[in-house]
């Protein structure tokens, strides 16, 4: 046991916790994980977001050991960790369904895996107190699991893979099954316990607000591919690919055609005629004058303009529909080409009534605001 | 309990309470005419005196328990010793009944995790392959089984073919013969429990503790076993409870030398050798025994948290 703990002072050094690299993951025909690789660093937060079915889980699963991989490796701090089995991985779980030893108190199952790695009794007690603290459960040390509510068995599960302080925490969509409120307030309260702990967590969910409000860096999956890595910056204003522009956030998705290119900026030209900037990601060197693709315009970069406004970026349309949202309206807009596309705009910012359905209004697409896609 | 909610809803409650009594009228006449009658008739004839040819004579006597116990009674003027004949069968039974109840718990949990880990498709099929042997008469299986395992049965026949003895491996009319009677009697009140306990285990508990770092055989100790306890109680109850008060197995298995205490209370009331205030008492005690053990079972459940 001590052992491991060495392991991991030697290659922290390295920087990196985690690394795929070229993992498949095959059930009989179906491929459930094509070729991903991946680095997490020490002491991130690292979320796998995607849809339901993209594979999320078989990649914690594999790191975690319940599941091998058809090819490629794994290694963790440096080691190939391929035929280390699950309960040798200085690895810990947070469940989805939380899994909770439904026969031993609460205080029981933190000690479980304590116990397990040989720590001394009254070490084991301290510690699982001081996780009982952590999640704030110390009055409830002795009830048994079925006695708690949804939220507090997520924290008790949280504390019980915390205690044994594991190199790397998995979490599988552990606030899924909470309320909305409790949800909110449960992220905050991960992404401060992980900082506290110093510890690398890699998170799942399919929730994007999650992921962008708790992550150092996402990778966005899809159908067993990883679609893009990146900060939640990187991944809402830079998204890679029509499918992360998609399901990050709402996004507007043009046909256009590049026109010219310079570095990283593009003009391009929607089917009206209309000519967009735009920019495009530096490593996207088969984008060049005449290639086709796609321009996303997120709905709050799209403002509604003064008539006669002698900007290039200009849009026109007619509101479909008008849809209040508290601090927000959204307006639905078809353009002059048949296009729909969708608009925000915060409620305080207008003293004037907004346009109402079979308005026209002209839009411009604030500078800066605006992708090419060619995928 | 449900008077007392729809009490609650205002309506006329007397009535309904009337109506409830009258809803469970046949469940208590069930229970009172198939239990409540039949063993205070036992508690009452083991009080009473022996009839010559069987049945008993309407007057208090404590002789059978008397008999049961005592070789020197409490009522003479000689100090009092021991019988020790009934109560040896007795241990003997309790000794039979547990062993019984071990193996088919040895044998049982492996079978029940088997079939309750198989696709859900083909458990169907390994309980009916349990079962069907149980559809056959209990005295035919016993009878049958003595065939099989006597000294001319296929049983020796295959073995001393197979060069594995040179003489036939005599079971017949041993504790053996009476032990594999019962393990064969009652494996499916062992296998039965346990699988449906197993069935509805929660498998993500044990990939919960492989990444606590629990190996499979602390896993099987601290998680399966504990979470599946109350079938494996159940099982155990239903094996060692009939074993205890069988005697198909140890009458035509083991013959006059394995007494066990069924076959002494089935002979106080058969034939002219019969003494039914002495079958009574033995039942009056087996019964009590019997209950021992489920309250302890019940005391030990409760202190549990
Ligand atoms: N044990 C399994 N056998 C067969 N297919 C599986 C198994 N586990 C997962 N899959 C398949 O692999 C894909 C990815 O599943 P999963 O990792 O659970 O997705 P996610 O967690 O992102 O919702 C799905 O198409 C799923 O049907
Ligand atoms: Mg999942």
């Amino acid at each position: 046991m001590n052992k491991l703990a060495n392991d991991n002072e030697s290659s922290a050094a390295s920087g990196v916790a985690v690394q795929l690299s070229k993992v498949r993951k095959q059930y009989g025909g179906a491929i459930a994980l094509h070729d991903v690789s991946l680095t997490i660093q020490d002491k991130e937060f690292f979320t796998l977001l995607g849809p339901s079915g993209c594979g999320k889980t078989t990649l914690l699963r594999i790191i975690a050991g319940f599941e091998n991989v058809t090819a490629g490796s794994v290694y963790l701090h440096g080691k190939e960790i391929a035929n280390l089995p699950a309960n040798k991985r200085p690895v810990n779980t947070v469940f989805q369904q939380y899994s909770l030893f439904p026969h031993m108190s609460v205080l029981d199952n933190i000690l479980f895996g304590l116990q397990m790695r040989g720590t001394p009794a009254g070490q084991a007690k301290k510690r699982a107190r001081a996780m009982l603290e952590l999640v704030q459960l110390q009055e409830f040390a002795n009830r048994l699991p079925s006695q708690l509510s949804g939220g507090q068995q997520q924290r008790v599960a949280l504390a019980r893979a915390l205690a044994p302080e594991p190199e790397v925490l998995l979490l599988d969509e552990p606030l899924s099954a909470l309320d909305l409120k409790l949800r909110q307030a449960m992220r905050i309260e991960l992404k401060q316990i992980q900082e506290e702990a110093g510890i690398t967590f890699i998170f799942v969910t399919h929730d994007q607000e999650e992921a962008l409000t708790m992550s150092d860096r996402i990778a966005v999956m899809s159908a067993g591919n990883v679609q893009q890595v990146g900060t939640s910056h990187d991944i809402y204003d830079a998204p890679a690919n029509r499918f992360v522009a998609d399901f990050i956030g709402e996004s507007n998705l043009l046909e256009a055609q590049v026109l010219h290119r310079i570095g990283t900026e593009v003009s391009c030209a929607l089917p009206g005629g209309v000519q967009v900037q735009a920019e495009i990601s530096a490593d996207a060197t088969d984008v060049s004058s005449g290639t086709a693709g796609h321009l996303c315009i997120r709905p709050e970069r799209l403002r509604l303009s003064m008539p006669n406004d002698p900007s290039l970026n200009v849009l026109t349309g007619v509101v479909v529909r008008q849809i209040y949202l508290g601090t927000d309206t959204q307006l639905v807009v078809k353009l002059a080409e048949g296009q729909v596309v969708q608009v925000r705009t915060q409620n305080a910012e207008h003293n004037s009534a907004l346009p109402t359905a079979g308005s026209s209004v002209d839009l411009t697409i604030q500078p800066g605001g605006v992708r090419f896609l060619s995928a | 309990m449900a008077g007392g909610t729809l009490q609650n809803t205002g309506v006329d409650g007397a009535a309904f309470a009337g109506l409830r009594h009258r809803l469970l009228f046949p469940s208590w006449l069930t229970i009172g005419v198939l239990l409540v009658i039949p063993v205070l008739l036992m508690l009452v004839y083991s009080f009473l005196t022996k009839e010559f040819r069987g049945g008993v004579v309407w007057e208090f006597s404590l002789a059978a328990y008397d008999q049961f116990f005592f070789d020197r009674g409490l009522f003479g003027d000689e100090p009092v010793k021991i019988e020790w004949t009934y109560i040896n069968i007795f241990i003997r039974s309790i000794v039979q009944a547990s062993l019984a109840t071990v193996f088919c718990l040895l044998i049982g949990f492996p079978t029940a995790y088997y079939i309750a880990t198989r696709p859900a498709s083909s458990r169907a099929i390994w309980l009916f392959m349990i079962t069907v042997p149980y559809w056959v008469n209990l005295l035919i299986r016993t009878v049958s089984m003595k065939f099989l395992i006597r000294d001319t049965g296929p049983l020796n026949h295959w073995l001393m073919q197979a060069g594995l003895i040179s003489e036939p491996f005599h079971i017949i009319n041993t504790n053996i013969a009476v032990q594999l009677g019962l393990f064969y009697s009652y494996l499916p009140f062992m296998v039965l429990p346990i699988y449906a306990a197993v069935e509805r285990f929660d498998f993500a508990l044990v990939e919960a503790a492989h990444d606590l770092y629990a190996n499979r055989w602390t896993t099987l100790r601290r998680i399966l076993i504990p979470v599946v306890r109350p079938g494996v109680i159940a099982g155990c109850i239903l094996v060692f409870v009939p074993s205890l008060g069988a005697f198909l197995a140890p009458d035509l298995l083991g013959g006059a030398k394995n007494f066990m205490i069924g076959s002494l209370i089935e002979e106080q009331f058969r034939g002219s050798a019969g003494n039914w205030p002495f079958g009574a008492a033995a039942s009056m005690i087996l019964l009590s025994l019997v209950l021992l053990v489920l309250m302890y079972y019940a005391r030990s459940e409760s202190r549990r948290p």
